[in-house]
């Protein structure tokens, strides 16, 4: 998690303010990012939906070729 | 009997003869008798009579088989004893120990009447099945291989096997959705039968599907709704369990029964009891992340607050230091320099004070010696020729004379001489001493 490296470095390390800010504005997109993740799937939805719809297209036309022959 | 048939060669009828048959078995068989079989065949008619197909195997051959009835009166009460003693209803494929009475009938022939059913012994063969099952799943290494996998930081995405018709479905689905978080999941439902005889079968091809779109999702879910704790006996059979195990995805199940775990449930990565409660598995899982993530972040806010101000406050002493430490310096310079300054008035006024102490002394003796201040006295000073005269003897009479005084001069002719003792001249001579050249000087 880069969050975490994130902590450990600027807990552990002598960090300098500039490269504090820098971390700091890294830390803040990504928990902002994470949250957004949590509460917006209609990408991922419309993703897995299409990559799904075009397999079972795929299977029904093999099912109607198999048909005649079982 | 038989004797009567052959000597007289009369011909019976065939009910006479199934008769005889039917008399021979009842006396040779007077009671009931306690029989374990596996059922073969099952059916119930209208009238709710059920008519089995009795079987016993050995090594998957059939070495015995007969035809049994349960009357509908019986098998209303029997079918209520095992349910609630086995959690499964009496169904084909399973092993019984039931109380026959051995019947022949003229019409229907031989056939056994079941008069009672011990459900604990069923409960036994199911749990050495069970045991078999488990065994060998150990055995190939199956039992913990859907463990092994981890679970998703974040099971966001979800592959479900239920049946739409099935209790729970909804429940799971909606609670899910409107979660408390607002978190959004992503499921796909892959229907399959969750009861009855083809569950087994048709869950198992769910499972080989979502395995062709393991890259598409977090998790794998089979849910089936609570309630009814009937016909479970699928999930605890080797092939769908073995399927479970190696599914690429970590398998959640919400199975909905208050029994032990079934098999598929003990390779299950994670076994729920209802699909309720895998619903809040997920949704919690997203919470801990979540928690994860804000409890980071406040410690990233909580540490870069403390160093800003630890930052701001070595920031504020080195400034106050670069104030301070020049002021003190100039300051302990000038309380010198004023100090040096006082020191300096007072050792020049000291100095002054005594230089013209000095002075006024000098000064004062000075006004003293000074001729003018000598002829303000009453004295005065006579020349003859322009040089001071000291010894009256040395004019003669006639002679003339000059005689300063304090203020003018006057100009006489001696006439008259006389000695002063010496003595006094002595006296005047010393009363001005190595001035009789400066005084004249003076003039």
């Amino acid at each position: 998690m880069e969050l975490e490296q994130i902590i450990s470095e600027i807990e552990t390390e002598d960090v300098d303010v500039d490269v504090l800010a820098g971390k700091v504005k890294r830390a803040v997109l990504l928990v902002k990012l994470c949250k957004t993740r949590l509460r917006n799937a209609e990408e991922e939805v419309k993703k897995i939906m299409a990559e799904i719809e075009v397999d079972s297209n795929e299977d029904s036309e093999l099912a109607e070729d198999d048909e005649p022959a079982v | 009997m038989m004797d009567e048939l052959s000597t007289n060669k009369t011909a019976h009828t065939l009910y006479e003869l199934n008769n005889a048959i039917k008399s021979a078995i009842t006396r040779a068989f007077p009671e009931a008798y306690w029989v374990m079989a596996e059922i073969a065949d099952l059916k119930c008619n209208q009238r709710g009579h059920c008519y089995l197909e009795l079987v016993e195997k050995v090594d998957d051959k059939t070495v015995a088989q007969t035809k049994a009835t349960i009357w509908a009166y019986e098998y209303r009460k029997l079918s209520h004893k095992f349910l609630a003693a086995t959690n499964e209803s009496i169904r084909p494929g399973m092993k019984i120990m039931l109380l026959a009475v051995v019947n022949f009938h003229e019409l229907y022939g031989f056939s056994l009447n079941i008069r009672d059913i011990d459900p604990t012994y069923t409960l036994g063969e199911m749990a050495r099945k069970r045991k078999e099952v488990i065994e060998r799943l150990r055995k190939e290494g199956l039992l913990e291989l859907n463990k092994g996998l981890p679970l998703p930081l974040v099971p966001q995405r979800i592959a479900v096997i239920s049946s739409p018709t099935a209790a729970g479905y909804g429940d799971f689905f909606n609670q899910l959705d409107t979660n408390r978080y607002g978190y959004k999941f992503v499921h796909v439902l892959f229907p399959a039968l969750v009861q009855g005889q083809d569950a087994e079968g048709s869950i198992i091809e769910a499972l080989r599907k979502i395995g062709k779109y393991r890259h598409l999702f977090d998790v794998a879910v089979i849910i089936r709704g609570g309630g009814s704790a009937v016909d479970l006996n699928c999930f605890d059979n080797y092939a769908l369990a073995a399927q479970i195990a190696g599914c690429p995805l970590p398998v959640i199940t919400g199975i909905g029964h208050e029994k032990d775990d079934t098999v598929a449930d003990i390779v299950a990565h994670t076994r729920m009891k209802t699909p309720t409660a895998v619903a809040e598995f997920l949704v919690s899982g997203l919470r801990s992340f979540e928690d994860n993530v804000m409890d980071k972040r406040n410690r990233i806010k909580t540490y870069t607050t403390r160093l800003l101000q630890d930052i701001r406050y070595r920031l504020y002493s080195l400034a106050r230091q670069l104030g301070y430490i020049p002021g003190q310096a100039v300051s302990a310079r000038l309380n010198k320099l004023i100090f040096l300054q006082g020191s300096l008035r007072n050792f020049a006024t000291q100095r002054l004070q005594k230089v013209s102490y000095t002075l006024d002394r000098i000064e004062q003796a000075l006004r003293l010696l000074d001729p003018v201040n000598v002829l303000r006295r009453g004295y005065s000073i006579t020349r003859h020729d322009g040089k001071i005269l000291k010894d009256a003897s040395l004019v003669g009479k006639g002679a003339a004379i000059d005689t300063t005084l304090y203020k003018g001069k006057i100009v006489s002719t001696i006439g008259i001489q006389r000695r002063t003792r010496n003595h006094e001249q002595e006296r005047a001579a010393c009363l001005l001493p190595g001035f009789d050249g400066a005084g004249a000087d003076n003039q």
